[in-house]
């Protein structure tokens, strides 16, 4: 049973993830890459994280898929349709998806996974948000907030870059 | 495996139960409109037009279904269903009912009862909107369900942060995402509406606009955009958008009881299932009601003085209310 649902998520992931890079129509491939997140958000849920499943489904699937529809929607439309689906240098990314794919390829291979662990929930049971939260706020609250303060520099470097001076726009 | 059968048959009966409130709020809403606007509304099928809602619903049903020619015909299918399916979706984690202890466990009146309860609602709320989205980009760049569909775009990423950190306080008091573990805690306290006025009242604003009714229903304004993210639905499918958004509103009301105004407990005559039961849905009747009244009474918004009010005055005052109550909480002053 687990297994079953485990197989279906898995590959409702991977063909979210191709269906975003070869749609052609771009609202398409954000609608596989939605179902791309939600599908992931699934198998957090099967490995006993619910906090982790509910996070991604808001962060990744709600605001951050909402900013990029939002962002084609501001665009014109013929522009979208028109543009080229892989730039010249499309052949890194195939070098370094091809690697990566071998890679693990090869570590499953060399490790033995077992399929019928699949689905499987290996970890901790019972409610992990009150663990997360304790992780972060008491063992490593040092890097956590160097993390927000890193965060926090980008986006101000993101309203410097973007934004114009009034005197340079007139 | 007796989880599951009683999942499914908890779900049915969901089913079954909030089609039937939509049915009859559509009634509601225009006899309560009615009134206010001194006109009889529905009165001819039925005992005070009560059938209305069913003839309405037979009737589109048999509608001409048409779809633009320059749409994209497989987002056009989905957008409504995505949108039901997880207005759907966020009631199943919300309990209908105060929990009944019987032999052997105890019976929860929500589909699932789940730790991260609160955490659900917000990821289904978001993919709610794309239904929204979805409806007008598949329109085929007809202008108004554009307009309509980017407004509901930044309505909810605005909203939805504010209904976040102003639940954030009923959540750090209570030090749980479970709302059954929420009411419980103001079984202890008072509601939290006493202890946080100012989330209580953020929260009422945001409740508003993310259900997407006046005076936040810019998304589908008819006097500017006549209707918004619909214009180019019609029949059964142009119904589903109206229908999500009524169990959407359903849902907002129950969050609102559960959170801040103590779910089943009352002042006085609380304990057992049918105070709790009653105490319950006279608070929620209350705040559907109160969409209601803001319907008939309230003008509309703009867009830009919604997002001012939004990122200019609710969300620094959120903000600042979770740093009291932080504070308030870690330094264990009275009453909290």
């Amino acid at each position: 049973m687990t297994q079953i649902v485990f197989f279906i998520l898995s590959l409702g992931t991977i063909i979210g993830a191709l269906g975003t890079i070869l749609c052609k129509n771009a609202y398409y491939s954000a609608m596989w890459m939605i179902s791309a997140f939600v599908s992931l958000a699934g198998l957090f849920v099967m490995l006993n994280a619910p906090f982790v499943a509910m996070l991604q489904i808001i962060v990744y699937a709600g605001a951050i898929a909402i900013l990029i529809l939002f962002v084609m929607m501001l665009m014109d439309r013929r522009v979208l349709n028109n543009k080229q689906r892989f730039n010249p240098q499309y052949f890194w990314g195939i070098i370094l998806g091809v690697g990566l794919f071998s890679d693990l390829a090869v570590l499953a291979f060399k490790f033995r996974i077992n399929i019928s662990n699949a689905g499987k929930s290996l970890t901790l049971h019972g409610s992990n948000t009150k663990m997360v939260g304790d992780v972060l706020f008491k063992h490593y609250l040092f890097p956590f907030e160097i993390i927000a303060i890193i965060l926090l520099i980008a986006l101000i470097g993101a309203i410097v870059l973007t934004k114009k001076d009034e005197e340079e726009a007139r | 495996m007796m989880v599951v059968i009683w999942g499914v048959v908890k779900f049915i009966v969901l089913l079954v139960l909030l089609s039937v409130y939509v049915l009859f709020m559509t009634w509601f809403d225009r006899k309560v409109i009615a009134r206010m606007q001194n006109r009889v509304g529905p009165k001819l099928i039925g005992f005070h037009g009560l059938w209305q809602p069913l003839a309405d619903t037979i009737k589109s049903f048999w509608k001409e279904d048409s779809i633009p020619r320059g749409s994209y015909r497989f987002l056009f299918w989905l957008a409504p269903i995505i949108f039901t399916t997880c207005a759907f979706a966020i009631s199943f984690v919300v309990p209908f009912a105060p929990p009944i202890k019987i032999a052997g466990g105890v019976l929860h009146f929500s589909v699932v009862n789940i730790n991260v309860a609160v955490l659900f609602v917000f990821a289904f709320l978001g993919l709610a909107s794309f239904g929204v989205l979805f409806a007008g980009i598949a329109s085929g760049g007809s202008k108004y369900p554009y307009i309509g569909s980017q407004r509901e775009g930044a309505q909810m990423i605005s909203y939805e942060i504010i209904l976040a950190l102003t639940l954030l306080n009923p959540i750090l008091m209570s030090q749980s995402l479970n709302f059954e573990t929420i009411v419980a805690a103001q079984t202890h306290h008072l509601w939290y509406a006493f202890y946080q006025p100012v989330a209580f009242v953020c929260y009422l604003i945001a409740m508003f606009a993310v259900s997407a009714k006046v005076p936040f229903d810019l998304p589908e304004a008819e006097s500017e955009i006549c209707c918004g993210y619909f214009v180019e639905y019609s029949g059964m499918k142009m119904g589903l958008f109206p229908f999500a958004q009524y169990i959407v509103l359903l849902v907002m009301s129950a969050i609102m009881v559960l959170m801040f105004l103590g779910g089943w407990t009352g002042p006085f005559w609380s304990g057992g299932f049918i105070a709790g039961f009653i105490w319950y849905w006279v608070k929620v009747a209350f705040f559907v009601f109160l969409f209601t009244w803001a319907w008939g009474t309230l003008p509309r918004y703009r867009y830009d003085q919604l997002m001012d009010i939004g990122w200019k005055i609710l969300l620094p005052i959120s903000v600042l209310n979770i740093f009291w109550t932080g504070f308030a909480l870690s330094a264990h002053l009275p009453f909290f």
